[in-house]
């Protein structure tokens, strides 16, 4: 089957481009599609790139605080001082993505859309999330699958960045046909359900153009992610955390955890208890301890659920520092 | 005069008797004392530049003009009967070439005496057909228009499952290889059990590990003339001379087997590919040249593995710590085809002291990819169970686990009551202890979240090679040197040492020595390069052929010169003699311009091992970790690897090998695993994205203590091989170092954080039930 590529300068052209032809897929940095359509789990007829669209470049200060243009690579906002001093949990997962070669390549739009890593939807396996009847994970090899906010699927969302952006309020701008629209980072990721198996919001044809973060008056991030190995795998459980502090009182709590759910999971139970209160060990114990409290493992990976404390302890504890 | 001679070998761990024609030695074994110029010096790499720069051509490099592409098509079932298979769409598909499947496929018997394509397949993954295609890309199309009717049967992948009487069966008489276990007993361990003061017991499970060579096992083969020409990613370039040979029914003599450079092997590599027979097949039927490489996938499913095992062992021991008996039970899941299981039962067998020892090794036919040797098959498995439950003991009996091992050291084989040709392991155990500061262990910070721990396991292997190896060692008429010889650098640096060899004997600079191996055009057959034999193998055969040629070299240059051979020496290239008692001092490529196109042929051989001894390689590995008792997270700090693998031709190289060895040791350890579904029989991640392979900075401070004694009763060398042993001790070292910091035995790896955290979660429950009073 010929692919046709068409490597558009503008948004508007390759907008056009992208409806005038069945079977198109955007392309940025390609290190989740290229790979998938050497495995033929997608197969475009036609590629867009994106890559030559200076309009989504750039990370830049506005009024409103930080844009972050859909092509900039994680390894640009890891090392962007703007992101790293005022966005610290954006920067620490970026960093903590792939390896060097991939975050040179991978941009954060794409991460945005980042696809599955379920083994088994990768894998030689005709599962739920890929049309099938069955979700082969939740019986099967589920050490790494979600524990809360599961449906028919129990896969995780495999990025990091989401999580960071989701505890930093992010909006994610999108571009459909003529229009644009802003959508909440927290509302923009969805659990794959019957009927609509999609892991995100856009529309066929919806392209991410910028991530708008806002501006915190006294604000700390981090970022914590637990491996397999040392680097240059999926997360196992990571955590977003993000408190805003009055004086020296947590005035706002966001607590994101990746690795737990089909969606970057929010913690709301953990960020509750945390609110009028100092950050002593007391108040960060209770805020670990009441993490994802709800939380259905499966067969083998109820350690998730303690290993999610611990990276909320470990976090909150490094904000008090 | 050649000489016959019956000799015992031992390739990863078994042992048989074989033939060697060897000629008459030469040579003697250097002193042990003696300083040597070449060898045993830190000499770089004589190929590393090329290795580099990418100007070495591995055989996956190779392109070859009018070349076709092949793949296999593969089960998707991990048993099915093959019912029909229906190829004539993919035969109609432009550019493609040949297409093979049980219906035309010759009928010479392949692995367990199936056929290369059988009818029935046993795993998900099994060859079913192979295509050649102009591309890649239509090799690829095809496989999807060839179908095949295939009948699920049910499948099987637990070892022991598979004994069950109503297990499904994988052969007509059953899953059990030889229809018994391997059965080994010495003593009366029953005997010795009831009369032991402590008896500690345990079962072990060890995961089923992937060689993720970094080159894809494959071949290119083409047709020159009436020779066929083979450039083969192998360890053992004339198994495959002479395996390709039979199926297309040439001599020996008609088949050229090339293999210069290659990406790994770890084992798996040792005998021949279905790839490789394929690729001949088809290249004879389509005339064409034929590249057969798997793919990553294909790499991880179906090109060998380290089998996984349930080992059962029972250790009893006198309250002060004399090993009493040693019991062990152990299944290995052999996979499909694989028609021998490695020694599980070798460590407990050999490693103590101990009068009663029993071991029955269940081999056991599972629906999953053949297992094949890797990095001392068997020995890894076994240490893990043997070294893990010895600590064990030593808690049980108040005793330090260093001195528990001292205390059962074997000062004889315990196979066979033979003395040892030299044995350094009470010399790695002593370094090791020291270089990691074993006596004061007790005062590392086990306090707060992240705790840290020593432990150590011990290593016993083979490495001692054997014959037969022959050698050639050209001089030319400018005296340049080349080096002749079959045998294969696998990565190790046989190119390396065996040039330090030629200039030590023959007295000439290394800089004018090539050596020519990875060949069997040359003839000059030498074994495969597995069970850490190459260098005490090939190498004492090459320095044979140079001091063959030294000393032609010698008589011809006393002729020359009109004096006694017995007045001349042969130093860096320079003839120094005395004639008329004045001195005489004349460079050797001076002499042999004067005598126009002359050329020296030294021949070598290896010589066989000396009988009435074992020779055994020794070691200790000693291991700092830390573990995060929050996370579950165990890091290696630390690794101290001590071995004694006799004379050290090269630092460099021998360093090489122990890093080498002690991260795949650690990856086991800590995170790799094949998985396989367990509703469907198909590996779930048969890739690098989700088989976790140690990363750089995954890697820990890896300390490399070199015994480096000469062994003078063994070969011409002093050495023995050291490519296994590093792998060997290293998981047990790691888990009893994280029971030394957590206090948790584990007796099953990968630690991942699932097992720690589940493990950590009960010990805190049990340690709450201990405070509380409450029972059960």
């Amino acid at each position: 089957m010929a692919l046709d590529f068409t490597s558009p300068q503008t948004l508007d052209e390759a907008v056009r481009l992208w409806h005038a032809a069945p079977g198109s897929f955007w392309l940025a940095g390609g290190t989740d599609l290229v790979p998938e359509m050497k495995a033929t789990l997608k197969q475009p007829q036609r590629l867009v790139n994106l890559k030559d669209i200076e309009s989504l470049r750039g990370i830049a200060e506005t009024e409103a605080g930080v844009r972050i243009g859909a092509l900039a690579t994680l390894t640009e906002i890891a090392e962007s001082d703007l992101v790293r001093t005022r966005y610290h949990a954006l920067a620490e997962a970026c960093r903590a993505a792939a390896s060097p070669q991939l975050r040179n390549v991978a941009t954060l739009g794409g991460n945005l859309n980042q696809d599955s890593r379920c083994p088994y939807y990768r894998g030689a396996f005709p599962c739920w999330l890929k049309g099938g009847q069955v979700c082969f994970m939740r019986e099967g090899e589920n050490r790494e699958a979600s524990i809360i906010g599961y449906h028919e699927c129990v896969h995780v969302h495999p990025s990091d960045p989401p999580n960071a952006l989701v505890a930093l309020d992010a909006k994610i701008i999108t571009r459909m046909n003529g229009d644009t629209r802003a959508t909440p980072a927290m509302d923009f990721f969805r659990a794959p359900l019957e009927g609509d198996r999609r892991m995100n919001l856009l529309e066929p044809g919806e392209v991410v153009t910028e991530i708008q973060l806002p501006r915190f008056p006294n604000s700390q991030s981090t970022y914590e992610k637990a491996m397999d190995r040392a680097f240059w795998t999926f997360a196992l459980v990571s955590a977003a955390v993000r408190v805003d502090l009055e004086g020296d009182r947590v005035s706002a709590a966001r607590i994101v955890l990746g690795g737990v759910a089909p969606v970057p999971w929010n913690a709301q139970e953990a960020e509750e208890g945390l609110k009028g209160q100092i950050l002593s060990p007391e108040s960060v114990a209770l805020a670990s301890a009441t993490t994802l409290v709800g939380a259905q493992p499966l067969a083998h990976n109820g350690y998730k659920v303690q290993l999610a404390r611990a990276l909320v302890k470990r976090s909150l504890l490094n904000l008090a520092r | 005069m050649a000489k016959l001679v019956k000799t015992k070998v031992e390739v990863e761990g078994e042992v048989s008797e074989e033939y060697a024609l060897v000629q008459e030695p030469l040579t003697t074994p250097w002193d042990v004392e003696e300083e040597l110029k070449v060898v045993g010096k830190p000499v770089p790499r004589v190929d590393g530049e090329e290795r580099a720069s990418g100007a070495a051509h591995y055989p996956s490099d190779i392109r070859l003009p009018g070349m076709l592409h092949a793949k296999f098509l593969r089960s998707p079932y991990p048993h099915a009967r093959v019912r029909r298979i229906d190829t004539s769409r993919a035969e109609q598909l432009p550019g493609v070439r040949a297409v093979m499947s049980k219906d035309n496929a010759p009928a010479t018997p392949w692995n367990n005496k199936r056929p290369i394509f059988d009818d029935v397949a046993r795993f998900a993954g099994d060859e079913v057909a192979a295509v050649a295609a102009d591309t890649l890309t239509i090799a690829r199309q095809a496989l999807r228009l060839i179908q095949v009717d295939y009948e699920p049967l049910p499948f099987v992948l637990d070892p022991e499952a598979a004994l069950h009487d109503d297990a499904p069966k994988i052969y007509p008489d059953g899953n059990l290889l030889d229809g018994e276990p391997t059965k080994y007993e010495r003593g009366d361990v029953e005997l010795a059990l009831a009369e032991a003061d402590v008896v500690v017991e345990g079962t072990f499970e060890t995961p089923t590990q992937v060689h993720n060579s970094l080159e894809t096992h494959g071949s290119v083969v083409t047709w020159e003339g009436d020779q066929v020409v083979v450039y083969d990613s192998t360890q053992n370039v004339f198994g495959v001379r002479d395996c390709v040979a039979r199926w297309l029914g040439l001599d020996r003599n008609r088949v050229r087997v090339v293999k210069q450079f290659m990406g790994g092997g770890f084992g798996s590599k040792l005998g021949t590919g279905k790839y490789t027979v394929a690729a001949a097949l088809l290249a004879k039927r389509t005339g064409r040249p034929i590249r057969f490489f798997l793919d990553r996938t294909e790499e991880n499913i179906a090109a060998g593995h380290r089998h996984a095992t349930r080992q059962y062992l029972r250790v009893g021991a006198k309250r002060d710590g004399t090993l009493l008996a040693i019991d062990l039970r152990s299944y290995t899941a052999l996979g499909a085809y694989s028609a021998w299981g490695a020694a599980v039962g070798g460590p407990a067998r050999e490693l103590y002291n101990c009068a009663n020892v029993r071991t029955y090794e269940y081999n056991v036919f599972t629906n999953i990819g053949p297992q094949s040797a890797f990095r001392a098959p068997g020995y890894v498995e076994g240490m893990f169970g043997l070294e893990i439950l010895m600590d064990e003991l030593a808690g049980q009996l108040g005793m330090d686990p260093l001195e528990l091992r001292i205390k059962n050291y074997a000062a004889r084989s315990p196979l066979n009551n033979l003395p040892y040709s030299s044995n350094g392991l009470l010399d790695t155990y002593e370094e090791g202890a020291r270089a990691i500061g074993w006596d004061k262990r007790q005062q590392l910070d086990r306090t707060g979240t992240r705790r840290r721990g020593i432990g150590m396991a011990s290593q016993i292997w083979g490495g001692a090679g054997a014959p037969p190896s022959y050698a050639r060692v050209q001089v030319q008429s400018d005296a340049s040197v080349t080096v002749i010889t079959g045998t294969q650098d696998i990565g190790t640096g046989t190119k390396t040492i065996l040039a330090q060899i030629t200039a030590e004997e023959l007295g000439v600079p290394l800089d004018k020595i090539r050596v020519e191996i990875g060949d069997s055009e040359w003839g000059l057959y030498s074994i495969l390069s597995g069970g850490s034999m190459t260098a005490a193998t090939v190498g004492p055969a090459v320095r044979e052929a140079a001091a063959d040629a030294k000393g032609q070299l010698i008589n011809l240059a006393a002729q020359f010169l009109q004096v006694r051979p017995s007045t001349l020496t042969l130093n860096d290239g320079v003839i120094r003699g005395v004639k008329r008692r004045r001195p005489i001092e004349k460079r050797l490529a001076e002499i042999l311009g004067e005598l126009g196109d002359i050329m020296v042929i030294g021949n070598g051989s290896r010589a066989p091992n000396p009988d009435g001894v074992a020779i055994r390689t020794f070691g200790a590995q000693f291991v700092e970790v830390e573990v995060d008792i929050e996370t579950g997270a165990v890091r290696v700090i630390k690794v101290v690897a001590s071995h004694d693998c006799g004379r050290i031709l090269n630092p460099l190289t021998t360093s090489s090998q122990i890093e080498g060895g002690v991260l795949q040791g650690m990856g086991y350890a800590l995170m790799e695993q094949q998985i396989v579904d367990p509703k469907t029989g198909v590996v779930v991640n048969p890739n690098l994205e989700n088989y976790f392979i140690p990363t750089m900075l995954d890697v820990p401070e890896i300390q490399v203590h070199m015994i480096d004694r000469a062994d003078p009763n063994i070969n011409n060398l002093g050495a023995k091989g050291v490519g296994e042993p590093p792998i060997i001790p290293t998981a047990p070292a790691i888990v009893n170092a994280v029971y030394d910091a957590i206090g948790i035995r584990f007796r099953s790896i990968p630690l991942t954080r699932d097992r720690v955290l589940d493990a950590l979660e009960r010990q805190q429950t049990s340690d709450i039930r201990q405070q509380t009073g409450v029972s059960g």
